[in-house]
């Protein structure tokens, strides 16, 4: 039985092989993989090895990163598209840099999955986290701009790793041990991160400034003559549109 | 028609909606929303009401569907 499984309660002491969809090795039993195939690390050294290496390489990639957090033998996947860094000590928020992120609270952790702002069909997405220095709100979505480190990656159409963007940009802060009690890298939920939408809207995207809502209408207006539609209400193209927008604006 | 959605994170997607019925008129839509303005749940998050008319014997959705 996996040494920390008790300390990971979101997944079964038995998850981290067998219900393992990537493939993902775990010969020292330090990582917990659940039946999705995220990983969380909580180990201490582990811990140490990932905020020391963020510290000394501002800029490295995804790809570097979890080189790192993976090293040799471990069997890292590069599937794995989110990190999330987890923390008790203080408070972790996502900027507005990229976006909403999904913020959960839970055995008194505070762990932040980002959400992928997918910037167009040929550019690709990328996840944000900011982690502060102190208190911010627990479980907010929205911008904390004070005293952030950006972490993220940049994702392709496919929603997998490329290396062009900083892993790490540097703000005000870097994380520090005693912000961190851990971190969770994972395959993409798919969740609040695409949805979908009438098959002629392909392609379409936000104008800069453009808020779901108008962009909503703009397209309908487009595609069936001005004011030529009717039904806003949930399931609607309209509706489907308008959240498609505010995410991807 | 008039819808509730109930926006909270720990739901699953972040939100649920529910679809509260199906009317013949506005005004009937409006009175369904006054009466269930008052029940539980619902009352404590009356920004989530929505009504959307809708012709009947029409498509609303006219193509595909791709997810992006």
């Amino acid at each position: 039985m996996d040494p920390l499984a008790g300390d990971y309660e979101s997944t079964t002491p038995y998850a981290y092989v067998e219900n393992n969809p990537l493939g993902f090795i775990d010969p020292t039993g330090m990582y917990k993989v659940d039946a999705n195939g995220n990983i969380k690390i909580d180990d201490k050294d582990e811990i140490e090895n990932f905020v020391k290496f963020l510290n000394s390489n501002q800029g490295a990639s995804y790809k570097d990163v979890a080189t790192e957090v993976f090293s040799a033998g471990r069997g890292y996947s590069n599937q794995l598209d989110e990190v999330a860094v987890t923390g008790s000590g203080s408070a972790f928020d996502n900027g507005s840099w990229l976006g909403a992120a999904q913020t959960t609270q839970a055995s008194g952790a505070i762990l932040i999955t980002g959400a992928f702002s997918l910037e167009g069909l040929s550019g690709g997405g990328a996840l944000g986290l900011g982690i502060s220095g102190s208190a911010l709100t627990a479980t907010g979505i929205g911008a904390a701009l004070v005293g952030l480190t950006y972490i993220g990656f940049k994702v392709n159409e496919a929603g997998y790793p490329v290396d062009n963007r900083p892993f790490a940009q540097s703000a005000l802060g870097l994380p520090s041990l005693s912000d961190t009690n851990g971190f969770v890298f994972s395959k993409k939920s798919g969740k609040d991160k695409a949805s979908d939408v009438p098959s002629w809207a392909r392609g379409k995207k936000p104008q800069s400034g453009e808020s779901g809502k108008e962009f909503a209408k703009r397209l309908l207006d487009e595609h069936y003559g001005e004011g030529n539609w009717e039904g806003t209400g949930p399931g609607s193209e309209f509706n489907k549109l308008k959240k498609n927008g505010d995410r991807n604006k | 028609m008039l819808w509730h959605t109930h926006f909270d994170k720990a739901l699953d997607g972040g939100e649920d909606v529910k679809l509260i019925g199906v009317y013949s008129s506005r005004g009937l839509a409006e009175n369904a929303l006054e009466k269930m303005s008052k029940v539980a749940g619902f009352k404590d998050q009356p920004e989530g009401f929505e009504i959307s008319e809708y012709s009947v014997d029409k498509d609303h959705w006219t193509s595909g569907f791709i997810t992006e």
